[in-house]
């Protein structure tokens, strides 16, 4: 299949439809207002390939969750005319994961369906082109500050950690309080122990939004660096004998301890996306080469 | 019977078929992508002079659904220009894709030049498909063939059968109504008339409706109601049915 297609630069994919939105689904036949299609027809272009591929390059730089523009190349089939509906408007629907398609016909003046989402691996797969990266490369200055943001990120969320462990410690400790020492009856202390509440939860809150934003920032250093975005495969060979090879589809990315953990799903011997998790370390600080040719 | 008037009908009657996706019957007739159309619409013209020649009866419903008659034994065959798949591989598509979210399919889009087919209005009658081309000029002698073909086919049919639709096909039946009425109350929006209509509970129980220039009239089992139109509902109702709205305004 992978060869010819690729020769033409074209593929035609069939999607699957869902409803959106559509509040009386199950209402009586001759009420029904919706009439959704059969299925949707997408001409997979090296022109709209390139499009997705803009929009993925915006996902990172900008950390946003999805991007959607305006498409020609789907029409969508109804069982009912037996034909592909003359007028409909499409958007083309990116997110880090996979690319949909959200669609309305012609009377319809707001969407009311989307295809079923296309992996971006199935997308990237069609062009396999190999690009080499030095892991051990100097981080350069316009990297270093994002490198110096993302340390003062993760220093913040590990205070943050820490307030939070005290706080459920004297939450646990204000549980077991015995009522012969306290008096139970005041209104002091159920306002005390409220206050620990709210403040442990606003606190997981913070540090949630700060675990985003670091993960945001390495999809950006990863991107400034290497050219990587999500969906992406990615071959790594370290020279360490235990596990010096490894094949993923990447996914998400963090920072621990000057190094950046790329995680995915494991791409198997046959070229397939696999089920296992597997990461890719790159050390950015501690590694005793770049120090020394610092120093240097 | 003139036939570019035939024509100027199914021209007229191309921008109601972006309604028939809430039609409850499949209706034949013309649907090519406009870069088409033309090209078509020429075919169509030689083959009902070719058609009128042999005393064939040329019929074009509201819908723009082609009709013939055959002289002999009046049995009815329905004209359709089209870029379909193939009744089988839609079947096909359904069942992989009750599997399978998506699926690549190259040869499916590549089989979908304009085709001519014809259907006789008998129940389990078969879709011939006529051998011609847009591209190609059109000589007399292909035209006979594909009259022959025609003829040749409602030939082998036996006189009395069940036939696919009752009734007269030119009429418009509450079925017709049902339809432009759901596209309108999309169309119109949530607070019009029309969806205010769609909603009403006598629908379930299969009503027959009628239709004035003034009123739109619904008739259940034990109930006769009749809805008095608005102004934007009328304008909307007469784009599909202009001689039943023309007529009362007249009198």
């Amino acid at each position: 299949m992978a060869s010819v297609d690729i020769a033409q630069g074209r593929r035609v994919f069939l999607l699957n439809i869902k409803p959106l939105y559509i509040e009386n689904a199950t209402a009586d036949c001759r009420a029904r207002l919706y009439s959704l299609p059969l299925f949707c027809q997408v001409i997979m272009d090296a022109d709209l390939v390139q499009h997705i591929h803009q929009c993925r390059e915006l996902l990172v730089t900008h950390g946003l969750s999805t991007v959607s523009k305006r498409c020609h190349k789907v029409s969508c089939f109804f069982e009912i005319t037996g034909t592909f509906h003359p007028e409909f408007l499409v958007d083309l629907q990116v997110t880090e994961q996979s690319v949909s398609f959200v669609c309305r016909v012609s009377p319809y003046k707001t969407p009311y369906f989307q295809s079923v989402g296309i992996p971006i691996s199935v997308i990237t797969g069609a062009d396999l082109q190999l690009k080499t990266a030095d892991l051990h490369l100097n981080a350069q200055s316009d990297q270093s500050a994002l490198i110096r943001l993302i340390d003062s990120k993760t220093e913040q969320l590990h205070l943050l950690y820490d307030a939070l462990n005290t706080l459920e410690d004297l939450k646990n400790q204000l549980e077991t309080v015995n009522s012969t020492d306290v008096d139970l009856s005041t209104s002091e202390f159920y306002q005390y122990q409220h206050q620990v509440h709210t403040s442990i939860v606003s606190k997981e809150l913070q540090a949630r939004t700060l675990e985003h934003e670091i993960e945001t920032l390495c999809k950006q250093f990863l991107w400034r660096l290497f050219s990587i975005m999500p969906g992406d495969w990615l071959y790594s060979y370290s020279g360490r004998p235990k596990r010096g090879q490894s094949q993923i589809v990447y996914e998400s990315a963090s920072y621990e301890h000057g190094a950046v953990y790329v995680s995915g799903k494991a791409i198997t011997q046959k070229g397939e996306v696999g089920k296992r998790d597997d990461t890719i370390v790159i050390w950015l600080k501690h590694d005793e080469h770049i120090v020394k040719d610092q120093r240097n | 019977m003139n036939i570019s008037s035939k024509i100027s009908e199914i021209s007229q009657a191309k921008k109601r078929r972006a309604a028939l996706i809430f039609h409850s019957r499949r209706i034949e007739g013309i649907d090519v992508q406009p870069q088409n159309w033309g090209d078509t619409i020429n075919l169509v013209k030689a083959l009902f002079k070719e058609l009128k020649k042999r005393r064939f009866g040329i019929d074009i419903n509201h819908w723009g659904e082609i009709v013939l008659t055959e002289p002999e034994r009046h049995i009815q065959v329905f004209l359709t220009a089209h870029q379909r798949l193939k009744p089988g591989i839609v079947e096909d598509i359904k069942n992989r894709l009750s599997h399978a979210d998506y699926l690549l399919a190259d040869d499916i889009y590549k089989a979908r030049p304009v085709q001519l087919e014809f259907l006789a209005n008998r129940l389990h009658a078969k879709r011939h498909t006529l051998k011609c081309s847009l591209q190609a000029e059109l000589f007399n002698q292909d035209l006979c063939e594909m009259a022959d073909q025609i003829m040749h086919s409602v030939a082998g049919l036996r006189d009395k059968a069940r036939p696919l639709f009752y009734g007269d096909l030119m009429q418009i039946t509450s079925e017709d109504i049902l339809c432009a009425v759901r596209y309108g109350a999309i169309k119109l929006g949530p607070s019009s008339q029309l969806a205010y209509l769609i909603r009403d509970a006598t629908l379930n129980c299969l009503p027959t409706l009628e239709l004035n220039s003034k009123e739109l009239i619904v008739t259940a089992v034990y109930q006769r109601r009749a809805y008095s139109l608005d102004e934007q509902s009328r304008k909307l109702l007469a784009m599909f049915f202009p001689k039943v709205m023309a007529e009362d305004i007249s009198q």
